[in-house]
Formats: C-alpha cells, structure tokens, sequence
C-alpha cells in the first residue's frame, strides 16, 4: 500500500496552534480583512485530553487534520463523485471541478450547509440520511448500501418497521411533504437481502478476545455487528427458538417478512457471530460461567417479554390472551383458536398488531378497546390509519372491570367508563365512573397493555434495577455497577424502537471495545448536534412524494402478507431528487469532523495533506512550522517502523486513519 | 515597492521579537516563518501577523479628539497639525520647567531607540510600555552579581547538558514570549535527559510536559527555594569551588547564620511543598551538572525581591551562574555612538514620579531606568502633565479597577485635565487611543525599518537584528520613530543632526563595519554567534563592587523591614486579607496573547475558538467549587479588596483548591473582532499602586499578578 503519512508526537505537541495558522495562511482559506473568530474555516484543529484529579494530572495535545482514511466514508458519501484517494501516495483530494457542495444554490445557506441535515441529526442510528438519499438520486444504490450499513446493519428492517423521526424532521416538510426516506433506504437496503449484491464489512484484525451478549434482538445483534467488526470474537445467546427479538416474534410478518429479517441476520452470522438461540440466561448459562469460559464482557439486551396483566376478574380463563405470547406464538408457527369475535385491550402499537393479526387469524370481528381518546392513543397516527382500513372498530374511553365466564371459557367483557387518563402532572392515572357499565361478547380478549422485562435473573445476579423495573445502566456507557457487564435497548429503556435498540447496540460495543482496550469510557462520548434549518428552499424539485404502493384493505385477510410494497428504481431516484441537500453529504460523513465548506465557492474543501509541496519535496506546511517538530512526515510504513524502533507507543483510540500518533 | 519572495525581517506579536521570514507576493503579505537562519521557529501569534496586517481596523490618518476623553470621538487631521500641537505643547512645558513631567511609555526595541534618543535630549522620562514586571529580577541580579538578566534572559536551553535540571517557576515558557523556539529547545534537552520541574500552582502547559510538577502555593516560592538552599548548605552539597572563590569574604558564614532556622520543615509550612520534595529537589539540584531556572511570575508579587534574591543566591550556592544550562550573564557588542549623545534627566532629582510615604528609602530599589511605575498615580501626583504611548495599552495594562481610565479623565479644580496632553500612536484604536486627545496612525512591524539592540540574545545573539519594510503602509502611516526624531529636530535640534531613521542606524552600526544596507544583504542579523559561558573567569569578575557575588545585601539591612537576606513569609498582600478573601488570583498567560495589546486580542485568528483563545472564565477548581455550591458555567461575581468583577465559571482540575485562576490581558472593547468577544480584564481586580503602596513601596515590588479574591453568587 502506498500511503504517505504524518506521526505526531504527543510528547511534543504542546497545543499551540501554530500550525492551524500557518496552515490557514498558506491554504488562503482566510480573508484576513474580513476573517470574525469562529468563522474562519481551518483544516487542522488541536484537541487536548485532560486526566486525573488535582495533583495527579496529565495533559496530553495533538492535532487533527484529515486522516486520509483507508476507506474514507467521505469517498463514500459523495454522490458526484468528486472525492478520491490518489493511489501513488494516499492522499484523498475533493476535487474542486466535480464538487457541487450538494447542490450548494446560494452564498446565503453557507453556515447551515456546514451543519448536519435535520434527517442525520434526528437519526437514533446516526445514519448519514442525506449522503445515501443523494447518492440514491444518482441512482449509486450499492454506495447507498455502504454508508447506510456503516451506521446500521439492519436496514432492510428499517426501511419496513422504522418510524423514521428523520422524515418527521425533514425540512421538505415544509414546501409539501417529507421526502419519503424510509421507502429509499427500504429500496437500497433489498439489495443487501441478495447474496451477490450484499454488503459485509471488512473485519479488522481478528482479536482473542471473547464477548457474550445476551438477547439476539436489534440492541444485542447490532453490538454484536460492530464488536465482530473490531475483530472480537462475540456469542450471543438467546432463549427463543429463533433470532432476532421482537423482530422476530413481536412485529408481525405482514410487516416484516421473515426472509428480510433472515437475510440481514445472515450477514451477522457471517462475519463469524455465533448466534446460540435456546440458551436462557439464569437456567443454561450465568454470568459466572460467562466469565469462567473467558468471555471479558457481556452485554445484556434481554428487551422485554412479558406482557402487563390488568389484574380483574376473570383474566386466567381460556379465551384470554397475552398480546405478545399472541403474537410470538404466530410467529413460532403454532396453531391458535381465536373464534368469530376478538377484543384487543390497548392503545399502542402492539395492540394494534395484535388486532391486525387477529383478524388474519380469521376474527370476523376485532374491536379494540383502549382508556385513552383517539388522540391520546400511544399508537402511531399511521397504525391507528392502518386498523380502521382494515375495519378494527376502536372504542375509546372504556376500561376493562371484569371477564365473563361461560361454560368454563371467556364469554364476554364489562368495561366501566374511563373520564380521564392522565393527571395534571401528566401521569398516568385512569379515573372511572363505575356506574357507567358497558359489557361486550367476544369469543377472546386479547391484553396488550403493557411490555415489562424479566427481573429473576437480575436480581439473583446482583444485577441493579430502576424505579421502572428496568435495568440500571450508565446513560452514557451502559456500563452496569458489574464493571465488566454493559445492558442495552429496551431491557434498559422501556418499550421503544428498533432503532433506538440499534443506537444501543453501537454504544455499547464503542463502550465494550473500550473497557477491553483499557481506555477511559466516557470520553468524547456526548456529541453536540448542530442541525441546519434555515434551509435554502426557492429551487427544489416540484415533484410530489411518492406513493407507496400497498395492498389493498381486501387482499390483507386471511395471510400474513406484506402490506407495503417497494418502490421502483424510477420512482426512488425521482424521489430522492425531492431532497433540499440541507447540508453536505461528505461533512456529514466524516468520523472527524474535518471537511469545510466555502460559501462563496459553494464547496467542501479540506486538507490534502499539501499534495503539491510533497511533490516539490517539502513538507506539509504544519510539519514545517510546528514550534516543537512534534510532526514526522514520511510514508507510513516507515514513520511506524520509526516509533517502534525507537520504543514508542502508538496511541491506537487516535491512529485509526493514516496519521500515527505516538507517545 | 511590490517585493514577491521571502524576506527576512523581525516579527513584533510580543516583545520576543523572533526573527521570522515573510512571504510577500506582489506587494501582499502572504505567509510568515521562523527564520531558518536564525533560531527558526514563530509561533502562533507570529503566524497572525498577516491578519493584524490586513486588519479593517488599521488607522489610517491623524486623528484628534473632540469631544470628552474617553467618549471616543475624533476628527481628522493632517500630520501637520498633529505634530504642531505636540511640539506646541511641550515647549511650553519645558519653558515651565517640567520637561521631566513628559513621559513616553514605549516598547524599546533597542537600548538606543530614537524615542528613548529623543526624551533624554527633551528631558523627560520612559515608562517601559508597562510598570515594569521584572524589576525586581533586573534588581536583584545587579546587586548580587552586577549583571542585567531581564525576563527575556532565560538559560540557554539549547546548552543543558543530560542530567541538567530545568525548572520554571511560573514561567509560561512554551509561550514563546522569550523566543518561539524555546519550547522545542526544552523539549529536546528533555530527550537529551535533562528533567523539567514546574513549579506553578495552575497545570501549565510546561506542567503537562515536565518530569515533575510542584503545585506550589502562590507567593510560597522564596521559601520553597531557601528550604532546598538550606538543605544544599547544611548537607555540604553545595558547589564548594564556586563558593570558595566568587563568593564575597564573609557572606557565605553569613548565609549559614540565615539559614539555621530555615529547615525544609520550616519552609514546607509556608510554601505547601512536602519538606520531602524540598529535599529531594534540592539533593538533584545539587548533584544535577546544570540548573537553570525561569520564573516571571516569582518576579511580580509583592515580595518580588526577596524571591528574585533566593533564585540568585540559589544559582550561586549551585554554581549555576553563567555556565552551560545556568543562568546566562549577557552582553552586548558595542555599537557607535551617535554624537553628541544626550544626558538624561537626572533619575534622582527628577524621576520621582512614583510616589510614597518614604522616597530615599526607595532609593535602594533604583536600578538603571527609573520609569514612571504607575501613571494613574503620577497623573493624580501631578508628576505627569504629557504622556505619550506607543505599543503600548496603560488603560488595560495598569493595576486597579480601570484607575488609569479614571485617571487621565480626571480634572482640576479649573476644569482642565490634570494630564495636559495624552498622544497615542497606534496600528488600530485601542483602549487607550479612545482616551486620547491625539491618534496617530503608526506603522505596522511590516512596514518600517527598525534596529533591534538588545541583549535578548536568545533570538539574536550579542548582536543586531534588523526589521524592515515589506508592504507599504496605508494611508497616511508614519512610524512613530520618524514622527519622534521629527520632533526631536524641532525640539533639540543639535541631537538630531542625522538625516533620518536609517540614518541614523548607520551611525551606530559603523562601528560593526555596518550599515542598514549591508544588513539587509546579510539576511537581517549579525551576531558573534557565541554566547560565552564563565565570562567572569576572563574579566576577573563579576560586575559588582568586590567583583565577587554578594549574597548579602547590606544596603537594605535597615529598611522597615531587613531585607538583607530574602524574607521567607507569604506576600503581606496575600496574608492581609486572608479571612475576608479566601482564594488567591492566578492569572495566567497563553502562547495567544501578549500582554492586553489589540495587536492579539483585536486579531481574530487568535481569538478564534480554533486557533485562539477567545475568553477567559474563571478557573476553579471542581472541590472548592463543590464547598461553595458553584456549577459549570454559573456566573459568579469575583471580589478583590479593590475592585470586581462578573464573570463565568469553568471546573477545572488544573487549578490549586484556594486559588481561582484567570487568562491575563483580556477586557478590551475595543475593535471589531475584540469588541465581538466576551472577556474580563484580570487588572480591575489587582490593586493599583495607591492602594498598596504604602507596603510596595518599600519593598521594591509590587503585586502585578497578585491578590486575594473572594466569589459571590
Ligand atoms: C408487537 C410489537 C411491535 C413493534 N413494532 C415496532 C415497529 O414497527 N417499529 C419499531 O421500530 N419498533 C417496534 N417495536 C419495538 C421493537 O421491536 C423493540 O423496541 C426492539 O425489538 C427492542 O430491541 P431489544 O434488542 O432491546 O430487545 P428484544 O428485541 O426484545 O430482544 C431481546 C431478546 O432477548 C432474549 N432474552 C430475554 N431474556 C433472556 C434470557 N434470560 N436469556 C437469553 N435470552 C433472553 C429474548 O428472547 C429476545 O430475543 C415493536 C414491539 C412490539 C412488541
Ligand atoms: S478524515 Fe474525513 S475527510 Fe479525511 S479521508 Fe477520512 S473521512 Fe475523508
Ligand atoms: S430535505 Fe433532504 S437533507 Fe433535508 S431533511 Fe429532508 S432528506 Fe434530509
Ligand atoms: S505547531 Fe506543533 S506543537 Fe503547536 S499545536 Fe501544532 S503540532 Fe502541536
């Protein structure tokens, strides 16, 4: 490999800027007459870590120009193009002649093309939504995949069940509709359910190190994901029969059909994870064991699998559901009765799943009951949309008082009148007026009222729990009291998203990773997010939002068929096209932060690591003028050949790109 | 004159003067460099010199005041008419007899400079740009060694031998402020083996580098460095051929008498050093082939003198005077004098503008330029009718809560100003051009032909350096130079008789065989190019009386207190107040920022969060914070016994618990970018001299960086 590099010196580096200057100055990147402190573009900054407690203190500086990464996400992102990594020396160049700033239109949006576009930066996952919508416009669909998968390996999933905030987010809103982000990524990521076209990361060197996580849902396979990626050798046990948590046994097929959940499960398996299913911990396995077979860290994911029980009358009859054994026992293909009639009780989403899958159980009638009013109601607008059409009554504002028994089975429920849900702090806590009785037959009732974990386990582990029943974990490391054991996603959380388990899963193998290497857990982890919204908007694509083709009300019963179909490769390049580019794909995509944007150029622009003074035999302006000669500049075989001979550390969390730094 | 090319010329962010070269390109700076053929490094402010360059700000015409001082309302003016009302005005304060109420406050580039020229012809007197820092080093290596080591006279570090112990005693030495490639140069005797020692109550920068770092307690220095003393003398560690035969007869039994009550038990009590460091520090130092210590901090307190004497009597004791990795003794190649050459003023009869209850007693303390200490006091004394400034920023610069401000605002009983005339000769309106009656735009260090002659000579050697013209200057600029020796052809004619500026140096570089030409032509310096260790071998000794060192002052054996040998106590202004007050202020500097000079903090490369530093909250540490219920980011207001101030908090753990610590120099208003920055002037919190001078003045220091301060929220 050809790569030129520079290594600097920790030992000398003392912070002082000299170089961000005199960089700024021969770049020209500066117009000194205009130049206003924090909005002059720079290519190199300083960052400075600070250790310890006063008088045990260290201090240690360096700097951080564009590390002419390996695989820069930056090439990645582009969609025009317009970024490459010059073979003959390494160096990756934004090619001014090709560069479009993503459709920079005018000098006025500069300081918000520099920002993270509202999708990316309202993204659980972090996905750099504009760079894969833009490449998608473009119709490069495989390095749509790539910068997706860098973010997140379930996409295929996403693009089905995501409530994605980022089109809620997404400033096309405001000139019609949001572009349709989900139904793109779902088009891009089907790509990675066919074997020639799949996308599997790159391991990086293979490392002894052992990793259990437990629960091979979204959070435990997503960390999984990334910790294989790192090299970590990872097992992760579940107790269900299959893989893949509520995505599996929780959202239904009609939703997400099992082959799509499969195939991006597959890739996982591929990267060399063991995924153990019928393994529970607390019965197989324990976290003892886990430690003596050498595991160094566990990761708990265990989300939540028992359904909340109403506790009236009546709830242990036959005929009386739990929503969720419901719906796992669909999905683990076992035989269920459900009769003519069906009452789901619950407002959330999976109540209506539950009602939805009910009637493709062959309910004639399904009717759901919740406390709350329609507008109350924690399901989302679209599921609730979803229910009517397919003829769920719902009736609002009634809670359950007792079962009815007939003949030793369920034959009726009595609801009372629920006057109000939540108190004026805006908690939860349901008053009734019991002198207004509603009672309803039904051949079964289904109880989808709640989501709660398991807690043996736990507490026979010394495992801490929260007020909410949850498990305790350090909001920023998810690192439990046990040092060596991290919990994620709903287990942690309560009920939320597949995304969100997602976000989990990485922090927790950025955490994993760290606490294995040794290095200090919370450092650098809070990121501030500076979102673009005063976006540029007097030319756009008049275009309207796609519609997403779906099956029609009548053709939905009986099967378990996906509703939503794809969108075609027209209609998602044309829909892509509808993106207002609210910042810059590349400075979105880049792990450092490096890339500027010129606002009268209308492009990015960064450090080449100044090619041409290498050609002349110079050295990058910074390594000529550091105060301290902290920088060697040379080819990065050598300049590490160099640290090791002379007894040096290489600080690894820092040397990820081409740049080496020592100590 | 469009010049392209690199051009070697003499960079003037900060008093360094680091020798750099600049890339000009048609006429437009472009780049700048340290000067490869010289010690080769600038640094970051030397790098934002393009930016002061092409600044909006620059003033480009003569302007005068109309309106109150300090309102900030001029009008313009031809050049003409400026130096008419100067020249007017001092004329008639000389026919008055007060020529020696002028004062000039200027940066000397050179212990020749024009202006300096100009009022010893005129008679009138110098305040070296600030009320000077490093007085009381100056003072005491004179007394002790007859030598001028000033703060820009730090050991060679390129010189330390491995196994040489470096230790800087609130020195900012990565500053940059001796010369930019000093922190390399520590850096790499470091690797040579050399240890670095720091020894500051805040985590410097030099703290994240040095082997050890000694969080000392403010003001607890002398005695941290006589406990190591005592523990070198009692064990018979010290250097016994150096004592024996540089040290004045009797002064080392006198030295052992001081010492015996002086244990590093004793010792550890006052400065908050472990006795155990002391001796373990003091135990290296003296089997160590080299100390060289740095302090400038240690220099501005108000027991300045008594420290700056330790240090001396430490480098003595060691045997560190003048060798490899010591203390450096300069000097200078001689340059020819201009004829006739003026006779100063006489300090003694006339130069007392620094007023107190007792001034033959601080006498004792004089050393060779007597400056105007603190002009908010000479104003109000009467002791100062016309000042002049250039390079220079009293208004942000002097001690008190905006004292010199008020001062220059004030009026007599007739409604007249009692400064009669304030000229300020600037590059961009500053703090101190608002208050003046004259503005006048001066050139830029790109833009002028200056001679540096100062025995600095860690950038330039014993020699000469050279600053010249590489743009044009705008508008109607004139180096204030030019303007001063105008005036001095005017006002004394017969010490004027040169041409011009360049002439002028041609003179004095003949002796070199020399001319600004020639110079010029050899790349803008010339330098013997040794430094001369042990110099005192040669000239049979040392500068003093005896030709030996004197560790013992007799001279200040009766003044209220003795001070024949340093005092060992904490600074009376941090005991004083010690109950009300509980924290002592550390203002600390950075490599961004000189002084409180617009040249840096109206830059916006250097207040840019990137590449600068843009504001200073307070520094507390995270423990002290806790016990006074004080968050991240709480605005807190600061309390000195003399002024204060509103300001944000940052935790840091990088800050002694009983001090707060403070960026030195901000607080400027002034300009578009410093104007656009938050930050807080450190000095309205110091005490001005009227407020402690009762106890300064008979010390010979004063409490530059120094005062209690308590926090309100
Ligand atoms: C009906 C329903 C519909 C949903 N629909 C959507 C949707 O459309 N979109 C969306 O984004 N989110 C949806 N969600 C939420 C989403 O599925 C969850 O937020 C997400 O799956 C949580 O991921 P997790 O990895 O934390 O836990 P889970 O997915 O719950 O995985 C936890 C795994 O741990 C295993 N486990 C538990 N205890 C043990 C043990 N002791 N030993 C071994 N294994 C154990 C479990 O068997 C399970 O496989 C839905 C949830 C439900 C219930
Ligand atoms: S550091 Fe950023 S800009 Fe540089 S190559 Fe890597 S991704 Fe691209
Ligand atoms: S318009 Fe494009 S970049 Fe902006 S939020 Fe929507 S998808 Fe993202
Ligand atoms: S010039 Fe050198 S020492 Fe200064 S910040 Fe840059 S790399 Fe560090």
């Amino acid at each position: 490999m050809k790569q030129v590099s520079m290594m600097i010196d920790l030992n000398r580096c003392i912070g002082c800027r000299t170089c961000v200057v005199a960089c700024r100055n021969h770049k020209e990147i500066i117009d000194h007459n205009k130049a206003m402190p924090d909005e002059i573009p720079y290519y190199l900054r300083v960052e400075t870590r600070e250790k310890g407690a006063f008088p045990n203190l260290s201090m240690d500086s360096w700097i951080v120009p564009c590390q002419h990464c390996r695989e820069p996400k930056c090439e990645t992102s582009c969609p025009e193009g317009a970024i490459s990594k010059a073979p003959e020396t390494g160096v990756v160049t934004i090619d001014p002649e090709k560069c479009t700033g993503c459709e920079a239109k005018s000098e006025s949006i500069a300081v918000e093309k520099r920002k993270i576009s509202p999708c990316k930066g309202n993204c659980p996952a972090n996905i750099n939504v504009q760079g894969y919508v833009n490449l998608a416009a473009q119709g490069k669909f495989q390095e749509a995949l790539r910068l997706i998968k860098d973010e997140n390996p379930f996409p295929a999933i996403c693009g089905r069940v995501c409530h994605h905030p980022c089109e809620s987010a997404c400033i096309r809103d405001d000139v019609d509709e949001p572009v349709a982000i989900n139904a793109i990524k779902r088009f891009i990521s089907d790509l990675d359910l066919d074997p020639e076209t799949r996308y599997v990361p790159e391991i990086k060197e293979k490392k002894d190190e052992k990793v259990a996580i437990i629960g091979a849902g979204p959070a435990g396979l997503t960390s999984a994901f990334y910790l294989a990626k790192e090299g970590y050798q990872v097992n992760v046990f579940d107790r269900l029969p299959v893989a893949g948590g509520m995505m599996a046994v929780g959202i239904p097929e009609y939703r997400l059909p099992n082959d799509i959940l499969e195939a991006e499960i597959n890739v996982i398996r591929d990267m060399g994870v063991e995924i153990k299913t019928g393994v529970t911990l607390g019965e197989e396995i324990s976290l003892d064991s886990l430690k003596n077979n050498g595991f160094g860290a566990v990761f708990m994911a265990t989300g939540l699998h028992f359904g909340g029980r109403l506790d009236v009358d009546g709830e242990d009859l036959p005929g009386v559901f739990s929503g969720l054994d419901l719906l796992k026992d669909i999905a683990l293909g076992k035989k269920i009765e459900i009769g003519e009639k069906a009452i789901v009780i619950g407002g959330g989403n999976a109540a209506i799943d539950s009602a939805l899958s009910a009637k493709r159980l062959g309910a004639k009638e399904v009717t759901l009951v919740c406390l709350e009013q329609r507008d109350e109601m924690p399901a989302w607008n679209k599921e609730i949309t979803d229910a009517l059409e397919e003829g769920i009554e719902i009736a609002n504002g009634l809670g359950p008082l007792r079962f009815m028994e007939k003949d030793g089975r369920l034959s009726g429920i009595e609801f009372q009148l629920c006057t109000s849900v939540f108190n004026e702090k805006g908690e939860f806590d349901p008053q009734y007026d019991d002198c207004q009785l509603t009672a309803m037959e039904t051949d079964s009732a289904i109880i989808a009222i709640s989501l709660l974990g398991e807690r043996n386990f736990a507490e026979n582990s010394g495992i801490a729990i929260t007020s909410e029943g949850g498990l305790w974990a350090d909001p920023l490391t998810l690192q439990t009291r046990i040092e060596w054991l991290f919990a994620g996603g709903d287990s942690v959380s309560g009920p939320k998203t597949v995304v969100e388990a997602i976000a989990s899963g990485k922090e927790a193998a950025i955490s994993i990773d760290r606490y294995i290497r040794g290095f200090d857990l919370r450092e650098d982890r809070v990121k501030e997010i500076d979102m673009a919204s005063d976006v540029y908007k007097a030319e756009y694509d008049p275009a309207k939002r796609a519609q997403i083709p779906r099956l029609k009300p009548g053709e939905r019963a009986g099967n378990f068929n996906e509703i939503e179909k794809g969108l075609t490769e027209e209609m998602v390049i044309q829909e892509a096209k509808r993106c207002l580019n609210c910042g810059c794909s590349c400075i979105q995509s880049c792990p450092y932060s490096v890339i500027q944007f010129d606002g009268e150029a209308g492009k990015s622009h960064k450090c080449d690591l100044c090619q041409d003074r290498i050609y002349a035999g110079e050295l990058p302006v910074c390594a000529e003028v550091c105060m301290t000669d902290a920088i060697t500049f040379g080819e990065y075989d050598l300049v590490k050949q160099w640290a090791v001979c002379d007894g040096r550390t290489i600080v690894t969390d820092l040397s990820k790109g081409s740049m080496l730094y020592i100590k | 004159m469009e010049k392209s090319g690199w051009i070697p010329t003499m960079c003037y962010q900060c008093k360094a003067e680091c020798a750099i070269i600049a890339r000009v390109e048609d006429g437009v700076l472009k780049e700048i460099r340290g000067n490869p053929n010289s010690r080769g490094k600038a640094c970051v402010k030397g790098m934002s010199g393009v930016s002061l360059q092409y600044s909006p700000d620059r003033l480009t015409y003569p302007m005068k005041r109309v309106g109150e001082r300090g309102e900030g309302k001029f009008e313009r003016i031809s050049w003409d008419e400026a130096v008419d009302i100067i020249t007017t005005k001092l004329k008639d304060l000389r026919d008055r007899g007060e020529a020696h109420k002028l004062t000039a406050s200027f940066f000397p580039h050179s212990i020749t400079d024009p202006k300096w020229r100009f009022l010893n012809a005129y008679g009138g007197f110098i305040n070296t740009a600030l009320p000077h820092c490093d007085s009381a080093k100056i003072l005491a290596w004179i007394k002790t060694t007859g030598g001028v080591p000033n703060h820009h006279i730090p050991p060679a570090w390129f010189t330390v031998p491995e196994g040489g112990i470096m230790m800087l005693a609130g020195r900012h030495a990565f500053g940059g402020l001796e010369d930019a490639s000093i922190p390399k140069d520590i850096l790499e005797a470091k690797e040579r083996g050399a240890k670095l020692v720091v020894v500051d109550p805040f985590f410097t920068a030099e703290a994240a580098k040095a082997d050890q770092w000694i969080p000392i307690r403010p003001g607890g220095d002398t005695a941290f460095f006589v406990g190591m003393i005592q523990h070198i003398v009692a064990n018979g560690m010290y250097d016994r051929e150096f004592v024996a035969n540089w040290i004045r007869e009797g002064d080392f039994k006198k030295l052992q008498d001081y010492l015996a009550d002086k244990t590093p038990e004793r010792m550890s009590e006052i400065c908050d050093v472990p006795a155990e460091t002391i001796r373990q520090l003091a135990e290296e130092c003296a089997m160590a082939p080299s100390v060289g210590v740095d302090s400038f901090k240690g220099v501005m307190l108000g027991n300045a003198l008594d420290f700056s004497h330790a240090w001396c009597i430490f480098m003595a004791v060691t045997g560190n005077i003048d060798n490899p990795g010591g203390q450096p003794l300069p000097d200078l190649v001689p340059l020819s004098p201009v004829e006739p050459a003026p006779t100063p003023p006489s300090l003694h009869d006339l130069g007392w503008h620094r007023t107190g209850p007792d001034k033959d007693k601080f006498e004792k303390y004089s050393f060779i330029m007597e400056p105007t200490w603190y002009e908010a006091q000479a104003i109000r004394n009467g002791d100062l009718k016309v000042l002049m400034v250039a390079e220079a920023n009293p208004a942000l610069t002097e001690m008190g809560d905006y004292s010199w401000q008020k001062a220059v605002c004030e009026k007599d009983e007739n409604g007249n100003y009692k400064l009669e005339l304030l000229v300020s000769f600037e590059i961009m309106l500053s703090e101190t051009s608002k208050h003046a009656d004259l503005v006048l735009p001066d050139k830029s260090y790109f833009e002028r032909w200056e001679l540096l002659y100062m025995p600095w000579w860690y950038n330039f050697g014993h020699g000469v350096a050279l600053r010249q013209p590489i743009v044009e200057a705008p508008g109607e600029c004139r180096h204030a130079n030019d303007v001063f020796i105008e005036m001095g052809k005017e006002l004394s004619p017969e010490y004027f008789q040169f041409d011009d500026l360049v002439s002028y140096y041609d003179i004095e570089l003949s002796g070199l065989g020399l001319s600004v030409k020639k110079l010029q032509e050899m790349g803008g310096h010339w330098s013997p190019g040794s430094i001369g260790f042990r110099k005192y071998e040669t000239a049979g000794g040392f500068g003093t009386p005896s030709e030996k060192v004197h560790l013992y002052w007799e001279d200040l054996e009766e003044a209220p207190w003795s001070q024949a040998f340093p005092r060992v106590d904490l600074p009376l202004e941090y005991r004083a107040v010690l109950d009300d007050y509980p924290f002592v202020l550390v203002s600390y500097r950075t490599i961004f920022h000189s002084g409180s000079g617009q040249w840096t903090f109206n830059n916006p490369q250097l207040r840019d969060s990137i590449s600068g530093f843009q504001e200073n909250p307070l520094l507390m540490n995270p423990v002290a914070a806790k016990e006074l219920d004080v968050s991240e980011g709480d605005t807190i207001t600061a309390e000195s016994p003399t002024g204060s101030v509103q300001i944000q908090v940052k935790l840091s753990e990088r800050i002694r618990p009983d001090c707060v610590a403070l960026g030195h120099g901000f607080g400027s208003t002034v300009g578009g970018v410093a104007s656009a920055c938050k930050g807080v002037s450190d000095n309205r919190l110091i005490p001005d001299a009227g407020a402690t001078l009762d106890y300064q003045d008979l010390i010979g220091g004063e409490a530059h960086v120094s005062t209690r301060v308590r926090i309100v929220k």
